[in-house]
């Protein structure tokens, strides 16, 4: 075991402050620096997320050895003992190689010193500089002096150096003496460290440069960040839905989506993967203040497992959605403007809305010096690609365990500190359910890190779907995975066996496994991750036909010397083929990228072939635009259905007909197919039994749910137990070995000290009160009550995070609150 | 219907300057949003965009659509795939059988061949009308020694013409000319093919928006003149 590494992440929005607390977590040291003057990055601005419509940031902080870090909400600044946070700070020059870097900081001066200033504001009514808030996205105006975030602690001034006119009148009046006005003063500092995080972050699009919005000419056009302003209460409407042109109530709202995406004309060939989610909660959280909210959209992208849900709930509740681009529009007399939009061929419609919001979208943000070629820097997703909340902490984890892997094997568990709090012996040993590719990547870090794992793999062989997989480099890349593990030595594969029985405690638990004659070992062990995959649907057995088959099963099926040469004049693809219905309500995400990469495979062969897609949302987010994008330019046609109208399929003995609608030349539309691929999705395999056994949650679909969609991606939400993968939620295989990682990550930080330390405040149960009536039981957040050997229920004492709960609901007072040392 | 993939109005559409092919459309309806002609007589770009990806030219180029289309651009200009919609509509007029397309546009298409200008004004009466607005201006203060320096060598300007200014908005010549006497302009007027309206743009005939641009090179290059005055 080797000494903690050392870290510096720059940037401290959500994916540099998840991959701080990481290492910090596995005994690490990280400086986390900001230019800013204030962690959080673009979150402090965002009230809410999707599709709980929470926040919750504070549910990425530690609850494991919890006493590290202090617990209040993280808008206010996010504190750990490991953490260094570095404001107005930016990284100069890096030299050296991965393991030993030296970086060189520069800062520069607060102009107010936070340990002085006091947050009065005496200072904002004299500071004469006044201009548009940049957090509020100019929909109010701040001074020269302002405060960097609605709610950061110390509620510390800033004082903006570009527009501060140094008249002294701050200074003057400060009672504190925080402000000192001399001339910029800039420090640097050398950091010798193991390895660097980028975690630089996203940026918006300005929407000036879509001039046809009238966005600067029109007070009552806003951006979708300024309408979050506008929503919280913190905001310069304090939550009220105000016309900013003449502070009327704004009833009649609308939201054009892709301002500045999905724009060849604005060089923007991407996707910002989370404004249409952005947009429903803000459109579902305007009908609660009494708006009634429009959102013209091209396709509704609400990918992935919660998302379709969430726009089905919205709809029921009354929201409003047209299908098309607005022109252009203009301000109307007496308030509000005139849109004018064309959501049917033919129809021309021009309606009046008091306010509109413009979903600007988002590109890859940092201007600063570009680090990412040097060897032992990293970058995480959220600065490369769009990505949402979620998807980029589960980015961050996985660059942070590649960090720590530079730095060897973990780091030895310190001895003495001044926080006294007993500790629980835990097991350094993780079981890793599921040999797929999140399976195997999660076992592979965790390994590398030396941490013995257990492999359970229900078949005979290791890589799950490869063999269905139809990119063969994807294919190449699991196959690789699979040599790995089979050669590491702290790798144990059990194949064709399956977990039977799970018991025991966050930390020591024991699982027995059983192989096809139901024998095997009883496992004991810290951690345990839930990796068991899925699979792509079968088609119904109305539909077996030899041209007839899965978008997978055709792209794999492209590269047949037989179909290769065959003539293929028409191929039809019908997407969202029995999913995203009542019955299967959730996208697979994958059918939509698969089908748009055979059109290059088909293109490549047969120049000439007629292709031909139905869909009803294209679901291509971030970058896989460019796969939509391209499709069309090889002159496959897109045609637009509705679910009470789909596509229908004639199977005949030696064809297969396709009839249905193009709604732009009013006509039905007839081919006959030489293949047909149908985007029928996937779905997750044992999910309700892992459930069950695990005693965790899963959907109706059998989808495994983590504790929080956003803030705690691969956690199960009860302490120890870990999910990952398709058996969580439909992914990309970068997406699943991402996953696994994040899922090592968790384990981690339970299992690499031998000596796993308890909060200082836990429940305990008095045994002689306990009349086993298990009311604690179910109210526990944390799943960390279960029933006792000795006729009274128990505490696992690492889950616990000591809020009460069961103190509030005990009717014999047998549960109390204990508070450790001092 | 069997849909035929290649469409000779989406090739030439692309040979035009600047914009993307119709492939590349997302049918988000931006055009028609912004169209004056939406939903006159079932028109909507979508639906010609459409039809030139499915390669419907012929049915396209027999029906009203191209015909209805006032090529204002305002489609074009606001397409996010940036589409070269006003060129597809030229591409599908191009194509209409000549005793299809619209009368008044035909006629003046075969007067520009055949006069040089679209009203078929003889050389001889445009001589008249310019000598006649001439004397006209000659009436008022400071412009009784103005003159119109038809065919003048070495000028520094040639002006083209609207023909509604020699047709029927006389006054607006009398704007231009007073402007060039007082700045002591030196330019001149061509006494034949002074056309400056091509309605070879309209047609989507490119031969003929070759022949009206030839002629202004032909009087440019006879003429001598350093730069061309264009105010259509």
């Amino acid at each position: 075991m080797s000494k903690p590494g050392r870290f510096v992440v720059a940037g401290a929005g959500i994916s540099g402050v998840r991959a701080s607390l990481d290492l910090a977590e596995t005994g690490h040291e990280v400086v986390l620096l900001d230019t800013a003057p204030v962690s959080g990055g673009i979150l402090l601005a965002l009230d809410r997320q999707f599709p709980n419509d929470h926040c919750g940031m504070c549910r990425m902080l530690p609850m494991l050895d919890r006493d590290q870090s202090k617990y209040f909400c993280m808008r206010l600044g996010m504190f750990h003992k490991n953490v260094t946070f570095m404001p107005n700070t930016e990284i100069k020059e890096i030299g050296g190689g991965p393991g030993d870097l030296k970086v060189l900081l520069q800062s520069w001066s607060a102009k107010v010193d936070p340990d002085l200033c006091n947050g009065c504001g005496d200072c904002l009514e004299v500071c004469p500089v006044s201009l548009p808030d940049d957090l509020a996205d100019s929909l109010s105006l701040r001074k020269a002096i302002f405060k960097p975030g609605p709610n950061t602690s110390p509620s510390t001034l800033a004082i903006d150096p570009d527009s501060c006119i140094l008249c002294g009148k701050c200074k003057e009046v400060c009672q504190t003496g925080a402000i000192t006005l001399g001339p910029d003063y800039e420090q640097t500092l050398e950091e010798k460290v193991t390895a660097v995080i980028m975690a630089t972050g996203v940026e918006y699009f300005d929407p000036g440069d879509a001039s046809m919005y009238g966005y600067g000419k029109y007070a009552d056009v806003i951006t979708s960040l300024a309408f979050e302003r506008m929503l919280s209460s913190s905001g310069p409407t304090q939550g009220r839905i105000l016309r900013p042109s003449d502070g009327a109530p704004a009833e009649n709202i609308a939201w054009i989506q892709c301002v500045g995406s999905r724009n060849l004309r604005l060089g923007a060939d991407h996707c910002s993967g989370a404004c249409c989610m952005f947009a429903l909660k803000q459109a579902g959280l305007s009908m609660e203040k009494g708006s009634r909210p429009t959102i013209f959209y091209m396709d509704m992208r609400t990918f992935g497992r919660d998302w379709q849900k969430y726009l089905d709930r919205a709809s029921s509740s009354g929201l409003r959605l047209v299908r098309c681009r607005p022109h252009s529009l203009e301000a109307r007399n007496g308030g509000g403007l005139m849109l004018s939009y064309s959501p049917v061929p033919g129809e021309l419609i021009d309606e009046h809305f008091d306010l509109v919001v413009l979903s600007v979208g988002r590109a890859p943000g940092w201007k600063g010096p570009d680090f990412s070629d040097q060897d032992g820097v990293l970058v995480t997703g959220g600065s490369k690609r769009l990505l949402d909340i979620s998807r980029s902490l589960v980015s961050a984890s996985s660059v942070s365990f590649r960090a720590a892997m530079i730095s060897g094997s973990p780091v030895q568990a310190e001895q003495g500190d001044s926080i006294t709090s007993q500790r629980v012996k835990v097991k350094s040993k993780v079981l890793v359910v599921g040999g797929g590719p999140a399976g195997l990547s999660a076992s592979l870090a965790l390994a590398g890190q030396g941490i013995s794992v257990v492999i359970v793999e229900k078949n005979d062989f290791l890589g799950g779907n490869v063999s269905q997989i139809s990119d063969a480099e994807a294919r190449e890349r699991i196959r690789e995975l699979v040599r790995d593990a089979e050669k590491n030595q702290d790798i144990e594969i059990l194949l064709k066996s399956r977990p039977m029985e799970f018991s025991g405690t966050t930390g020591n638990f024991q699982t027995h496994v059983l192989d096809q004659q139901n024998k095997g070992p009883i496992i004991e062990h810290g951690a345990v991750i839930l990796a068991s995959g899925g699979s792509q649907s079968t088609l119904p057995a109305s539909l077996v036909h030899p041209k007839v088959m899965t978008v997978f099963d055709l792209h794999r099926r492209l590269d047949d010397p037989e179909i290769k040469e065959k003539d293929l004049n028409c191929l039809v693809f019908i997407q969202c083929f029995e999913t995203r219905t009542k019955e299967k309500n959730y996208c697979s995400r994958l059918c939509c990228p698969t089908a748009l990469r055979s059109v290059e495979k088909i293109r490549s062969t047969h120049p000439e072939s007629r292709i031909i897609f139905f869909y009803r949302d294209i679901m291509t987010p971030g970058d896989l635009e460019h796969l939509y994008t391209r499709a069309r330019e090889l002159g496959a046609i897109f045609i637009p259905y509705q679910t009470d109208i789909p596509p229908k399929l004639i199977l005949e003995k030696e064809q297969v007909v396709v009839e249905g609608f193009d709604p732009y030349l009013g006509e039905e539309v007839k081919f006959k197919a030489d293949l047909v691929g149908l985007g029928s999705g996937l779905g997750p395999g044992s999910g309700h039994e892992l459930a069950e056994l695990f005693g965790i949650r899963v959907d109706r679909e059998g989808f495994l749910i983590e504790a929080d969609p956003k803030w705690r991606p691969v956690d199960s939400g009860r302490e120890g137990i870990f999910i990952c993968g398709l058996a969580r939620n439909p992914v990309s295989l970068d997406e699943a070995v991402d996953e696994g990682r994040a899922a090592a990550q968790r384990a981690m930080r339970l299992v690499y000290n031998p000596q796993a330390r308890m909060s200082v405040s836990t429940a305990r149960i008095r045994p002689a009160l306990c009349s086993m009536c298990g009311l604690c039981w179910t109210v526990c957040p944390y799943f960390a009550r279960y029933p006792g050997s000795k006729g009274a229920m128990e505490v696992d004492p690492l889950a616990c995070q000591g809020c009460g709960a069961c103190v509030a609901i005990c009717p014999n007072h047998a549960s109390v609150l204990e508070v450790q040392g001092d | 219907m069997t849909e035929n993939a290649s469409s000779l109005i989406k090739h030439t559409a692309l040979m035009r300057p600047d914009g993307h092919a119709a492939d590349f459309c997302l049918g988000c309806g931006t055009c028609a949003a912004g169209c004056p002609m939406t939903g006159i007589d079932g028109f909507d770009p979508r639906k010609i965009v459409r039809m030139a990806m499915l390669g419907r030219d012929e049915q396209l180029a027999a029906s009203s659509l191209p015909w209805l289309c006032t090529l204002c651009g305002r489609c074009e200009n606001a397409c996010p795939m940036g589409i070269n919609i006003v060129g597809l509509i030229r591409s599908a007029r191009g194509l209409t059988e000549k005793d299809k397309t619209p009368t008044a546009i035909r006629k003046g298409l075969e007067m520009l061949l055949e006069t040089g200008n679209i009203l078929g004004l003889p050389e001889e009466d445009f001589g008249f009308i310019i000598t006649d607005v001439a004397e006209e201006l000659n009436e008022q203060p400071g412009f009784e020694d103005f003159t119109v320096p038809l065919e003048k060598k070495d000028a520094r300007l040639l002006c083209t013409l609207h023909n509604k200014l020699v047709n029927i908005q006389n006054e607006d010549l009398i704007h231009w000319w007073k402007i060039f006497h007082l700045a002591d302009e030196s330019w001149t007027l061509p006494a034949r093919n002074w056309e400056g309206v091509n309605w070879g743009l309209f047609s989507g005939e490119d031969q003929v928006l070759k022949v009206a641009v030839d002629n202004i090179v032909q009087n440019m290059e006879r003429l001598d003149a350093r730069h061309l005055m264009y105010p259509e």
